[in-house]
């Protein structure tokens, strides 16, 4: 069976939040250290352009975090976390032909899958498909997948 | 590139109250590192009816300007807009070292102006100040800045009259709790610093182009 997920996956997930998150603080060191040197030299003349500057770069500092933190960094914890859920726990095995795929749709946490409809005989189920591994063209084979609440961790094309 | 325009879109309120945010905060901060103290600077509140002071320029020639003094404020409010009385006590009895007003304005407020010596009268007697004066109970109070029944005015560059609204006299007074009126009562407690006094004598001496 080939396997979808592996700890050394879970290990590059944690170093790049890791490397986001001392980026965030080094931004917000940087910023507050720039802009106190800033304010020691502040008198009544420079005092309005020094304001500006001072202003910009905290709102260009501050944009830049928001969208680190919102965009990347919790992201890649709803990911650690989806991941490590799914390496923990072994699942069952479902075995049939592959009817539909469709997607991709957003599961939650935005955790984004394709879904794949396998028919078991008379009885047809549900399987989400990690959107970020590459799908490949199932569509009416026949597979054997091994999945955690339907989603899958591996699989194997069966002859 | 479309991920990140794409996830600016989704916070684009969080992105503009940050913006907001900054703005007012820096605003805060630079407000108080430029502050200048009271010490520092003279403030006047004029209450007649004009929106503009034109004499600003020349009340802050440095030239004339003890050292210590970095600025003059001149706080302009018509004695028509609503919260006029409280500007009055917030700018006027509050900050001010000089105060402009009308006489139904000064009345039942006395105890907030500076008496002003005989010494002092004689002062602004010989610069021209002949108009008259604010008297209580045999206490000087104010120099009158306008007449309402010659028409007269020592500062001709402010407004005292409007339309159906009935003439009064105006006077220049000095705040009690001013740093910069040294012994103007004739007091032995009062400070050193005289500039409100100085600067009072340039609003008399401004003539208008």
């Amino acid at each position: 069976m080939i396997k979808l997920y592996s700890p050394q996956e879970l290990i590059e997930i944690e170093k790049k939040e890791k490397s986001y998150v001392s980026k965030s603080f080094v931004l917000i060191l940087f910023t507050v250290i720039g802009c106190s040197i800033l304010c020691c030299f502040v008198s009544e003349n420079n005092a309005s352009v020094l304001r500006i500057i001072n202003t910009i770069c905290s709102t260009m500092a501050g944009w830049i975090l928001i969208c680190w933190y919102l965009d990347f960094i919790v992201p890649m914890r709803h990911r650690k976390k989806y991941v490590q859920q799914l390496l923990v726990t072994e699942g069952g095995l479902f075995a049939g032909e592959v009817k539909q795929i469709s997607g991709p749709i957003t599961l939650e946490k935005e955790i984004c899958v394709y879904k794949l409809a396998l028919s078991l005989g008379e009885e047809e189920i549900i399987l989400y498909w990690d959107s970020t591994k590459t799908l490949p063209s199932f569509l009416n084979q026949n597979v054997q997948f091994r999945a955690v609440h339907h989603k899958v961790t591996a699989y194997e094309v069966l002859k | 590139m479309k991920r990140l325009i794409m996830a600016i879109e989704k916070h684009t309120k969080l992105y503009l109250a940050w913006l907001l945010i900054m703005v007012l905060f820096w605003i805060w901060i630079f407000g108080f590192f430029t502050r200048i103290s009271a010490e520092e600077k003279v403030s006047v509140f004029v209450g007649a009816y004009s929106h503009s002071f034109e004499a600003y320029g020349y009340i802050n020639e440095k030239a004339y300007l003890p050292e210590y003094i970095r600025t003059v404020e001149v706080n302009v409010h018509s004695v028509e807009e609503d919260a006029f009385e409280a500007m009055l006590q917030v700018f006027g009895y509050g900050e001010a070292d000089i105060l402009i007003l009308p006489e139904s304005y000064i009345q039942f407020c006395i105890h907030h102006y500076s008496p002003i010596s005989v010494e002092y009268q004689n002062l602004f007697y010989d610069m021209g100040c002949d108009l008259g004066w604010y008297e209580e109970q045999g206490i000087v109070y104010g120099i009158q800045v306008y007449d309402k029944n010659s028409d007269q005015s020592l500062m001709p560059y402010l407004e005292y009259t409007q339309q159906n609204v009935p003439k009064e006299n105006f006077y220049l007074l000095f705040n009690l709790d001013s740093l910069h009126t040294s012994n103007l009562s004739g007091e032995k407690q009062q400070n050193l610093m005289d500039a409100a006094i100085i600067v009072a004598k340039r609003m008399f001496s401004y003539e208008e182009n």
